[in-house]
């Protein structure tokens, strides 16, 4: 159950940061950048970026907050108490050993510093894109001449989409015991 | 015949390789974007309004490294190493052909394999939901396609693109041969074309350097790659392929420096009485009405100094570069306690083994390492890049055609183009260009440049000439390989041989290598007599050489002393032209067998 806990965690973070964040997402921006720069062509991109891949933020931010809030638990040394051999430990022991593993693991990994920036990052996105959100014309008056004029905030917050993938590899990749 | 404007890649990657059946593949063209790339896949033809780069940067072709391409709920994907190298293969054999070929490839790492499972397919479409194998950075796929594409093709430069953090892999790819790293999602047209001018295999898009052949693309990528510090670069080829432009080309390719002066002085030109004013100027002397002269030093201070005919260069001339090297300083002439501090990069070009010009003392050893520091540059001879004939065709005759004011513009004919491939070019560009303007000149009011109006010399010269000295050993071994000339042909050829001046710089320090083709020839001669007349012994019934034999049948005479054939071989085999052909087993026993029986300095009483 532990090592599933953990391989679900990595595997989530992968679908989240690798597959859709770096892959998909800030792609599709950059992509958007160049259109609104002129150097791009593409009509059918043009027509659904703001309705289908812009918004895709409003659904995975969820889940970008779930994998901060559930990373202490998930990928926390506590989890070795789970399985062979830790598991044979008494309740006592478990209880004080897994404790300090726990916070020794939580200080030299600087866990709550690096939870804590995650936070930040994910504040940030959410930020300039409900500006930017905020910011957008209405349908009948956001031609990509109207849209450059936002093209500074469409910049910051690919920025902010890119320190947040930053913050997202920095995650480790395994349960380290210290 | 092609005219390649942009670079072409090859991307392996199972997210932007992957074809969908009814749809763009989206993530694909967001990467175009990106990089300012035209996608050439050729798979998204009907699938809606394409996407438009207004100045594309290079061309990509698109492969997913996988099996089906286009994959559906319900199948099953795996790795294909096999038709992925099939098509890194076919991009490079494209060279060969007068066609644009892969420039570069980019390639990705994690490569995800399995079943597409309707969830697999709803994340992304067409992907399958992959295994923990597949995310092991010790077992990625890209590393597999990696050290395949290392194998076969060094060359073809290889850059990892990728999301994966670098540092879980970069000990393997770099071990594995990739030049550079770029990650997936902060990439911009501007690194990519940094590395298309650092590691990729690009023609000259200024039009100075003519051809795409693979061989002239590693010299202009070695060219680019030198050109990038601002130390002294050697470059080496045969007369006539272009050392000067490939100088050019590195000053024109050295960033900031690019607008900095280019000077060009040919050192075999260089008088040993008036080097010294010409290279380190002169001072003004008003008493004896000599003007000032800057010197071709100073002259190109800040930029680039062009060397040609470095091997010849006299030894005066040498020890004065070789100070100017050290302290970067000058002196002019009449102004020896003023100096001026110059910052000049050498760009020196030679045509002879200059390393065997210092093992004779010719050249300076110290002088030779500074000219170098930079690295050194190989120029291919034109026999060595067929394939860029064609287009180097085309050029001289535009040319020949503007220089003459009656000339028509005419079509070239594939019989010439066969008929001058069928040729070596000795004199390399040069001497095509000379054969082009002739053609043109001689026939300048014809639509057609036809093979009649190339004048080549009918024999195809070869590197190297077979003669076979004996009617015999030719029948046996049956029809032999290049041309055959018996020994008397070769001797009426070499009574023939008349020197046709195209210019006094062709003519110009030969004697060395005139001398060393004539020595290695006799070695060659030698080589074959002591084959010829080797005698079976019990102990060595493959046969031992003679060279008293040997040397009696070379001379044509009765008998001969061994003491005298052994002062003959030692004639032969002493010059250091020579030295590499005494790895030859038959010639090291040969002159090991002549040193035994005359050790240096004594000489036979036997008159000639």
């Amino acid at each position: 159950m532990v090592v599933r806990m953990a391989k679900n965690w990595q595997s989530r973070r992968n679908q989240f940061s690798h597959d859709w964040l770096k892959n998909r997402y800030n792609p599709a921006l950059v992509n958007y950048l160049r259109l609104l720069e002129g150097l791009v062509e593409d009509i059918e991109f043009e027509e659904e970026f703001l309705s289908k891949h812009f918004p895709e933020w409003e659904m995975m931010r969820l889940e970008a907050q779930d994998l901060v809030n559930t990373f202490p638990q998930e990928m926390s040394p506590l989890t070795l108490f789970h399985v062979l051999p830790l598991i044979r430990c008494d309740d006592e022991t478990k209880e004080w050993l897994g404790g300090l593993l726990h916070s020794l693991w939580a200080t030299k990994y600087a866990v709550e510093d690096l939870i804590d920036k995650a936070n930040q990052a994910i504040l940030q996105v959410d930020n300039c894109y409900y500006e930017l959100k905020r910011a957008l014309p209405d349908s009948s008056n956001n031609s990509t001449e109207v849209l450059r004029l936002l093209y500074g905030k469409f910049f910051e917050f690919y920025n902010c989409c890119q320190q947040l993938g930053n913050m997202f590899s920095m995650f480790p990749r395994e349960v380290k015991a210290v | 015949m092609i005219e390649m404007t942009i670079p072409r890649i090859l991307v392996i990657d199972d997210l932007y390789g992957r074809s969908l059946p009814d749809r763009r593949n989206r993530e694909r063209a967001n990467l175009c974007g990106q990089y300012l790339i035209e996608d050439i896949t050729g798979d998204e033809v009907g699938k809606g309004t394409p996407q438009k780069i207004r100045t594309p940067i290079a061309q990509s072709f698109f492969y997913r490294g996988q099996k089906p391409v286009c994959a559906r709920v319900g199948d099953f994907v795996e790795n294909d190493l096999e038709e992925t190298m099939s098509i890194v293969r076919d991009g490079c054999r494209r060279w060969t052909q007068a066609i644009p070929g892969w420039t570069m490839v980019l390639l990705d790492l994690c490569f995800y394999t399995g079943r597409v499972t309707e969830r697999s397919h709803e994340r992304t479409a067409g992907m399958p939901e992959g295994n923990d194998e597949d995310a092991d950075p010790m077992r990625y796929f890209g590393l597999q396609i990696l050290k395949a594409i290392q194998e076969e093709f060094p060359d073809l430069p290889v850059v990892i693109l990728s999301s994966m953090p670098r540092e879980e892999v970069s000990r393997e790819f770099s071990k594995l041969g990739a030049r550079a790293f770029l990650p997936r999602d902060r990439g911009n047209p501007q690194i990519l074309q940094e590395y298309f001018f650092r590691y990729g295999l690009i023609p000259d898009n200024s039009g100075n350097i003519i051809g795409h052949s693979k061989a002239l693309l590693l010299a202009l990528r070695q060219a680019r790659q030198a050109a990038t510090t601002r130390r002294n670069i050697l470059i080496r080829g045969e007369t006539g392929t272009g050392k000067e432009l490939i100088a050019r080309y590195i000053h024109s390719n050295s960033g900031i420096y690019a607008d900095s002066p280019f000077e060009l002085i040919n050192s075999a030109a260089l008088s040993s009485t008036l080097w010294t004013a010409e290279l380190f100027g002169v001072r003004k002397r008003a008493a004896t009405g000599v003007d000032e002269s800057k010197g071709k030093i100073r002259a190109a201070n800040g930029g680039d100094l062009f060397f040609d005919e470095i091997g010849d260069m006299p030894p005066d001339t040498q020890a004065g570069i070789l100070r100017i090297l050290e302290e970067r300083v000058v002196y002019p002439v009449g102004a020896e306690t003023k100096s001026y501090p110059v910052d000049v990069r050498f760009l020196s070009a030679t045509n002879v083994d200059i390393e065997g010009r210092v093992g004779i003392s010719q050249f300076r050893s110290d002088l030779l390492y500074r000219l170098r520091e930079g690295g050194n540059i190989f120029l291919p001879p034109l026999r060595e890049r067929p394939e860029d004939l064609p287009l180097l065709v085309e050029r001289c005759t535009r040319e020949a055609e503007a220089a003459n004011p009656i000339a028509l513009r005419r079509d070239i004919d594939p019989e010439a183009i066969q008929k001058i491939l069928a040729y070596d070019w000795p004199g390399n560009i040069r001497e095509l260009r000379t054969c082009i303007f002739k053609a043109v000149n001689d026939h300048p009011e014809v639509e057609y440049l036809v093979d009649v109006h190339v004048q080549i010399p009918k024999e195809k010269v070869t590197s190297a000439v077979t003669v076979y000295g004996l009617r015999t050993e030719a029948k046996k071994n049956g029809k032999p390989d290049g041309d055959v000339w018996l020994i008397d042909e070769l001797v009426e050829k070499m009574n023939a041989l008349a020197f046709e001046t195209l210019s006094t710089n062709d003519l110009v320090g030969k004697m060395p290598q005139l001398d060393a083709a004539f020595v290695k020839l006799m070695a060659r001669y030698l080589k074959v007599m002591l084959e010829a007349t080797r005698q079976a012994t019990p102990n060595k019934p493959e046969g031992e050489i003679s060279i008293t034999v040997a040397v009696k049948l070379m001379l044509g005479v009765n008998s001969v002393l061994t003491s005298k054939a052994a002062d003959i071989i030692k004639q032969i085999l002493n010059s250091e032209s020579i030295r590499p052909m005494l790895e030859d087993p038959v010639l090291k026993d040969a002159y090991n067998t002549a040193l035994r029986l005359r050790p240096k300095g004594k000489r036979s009483n036997q008159p000639a």
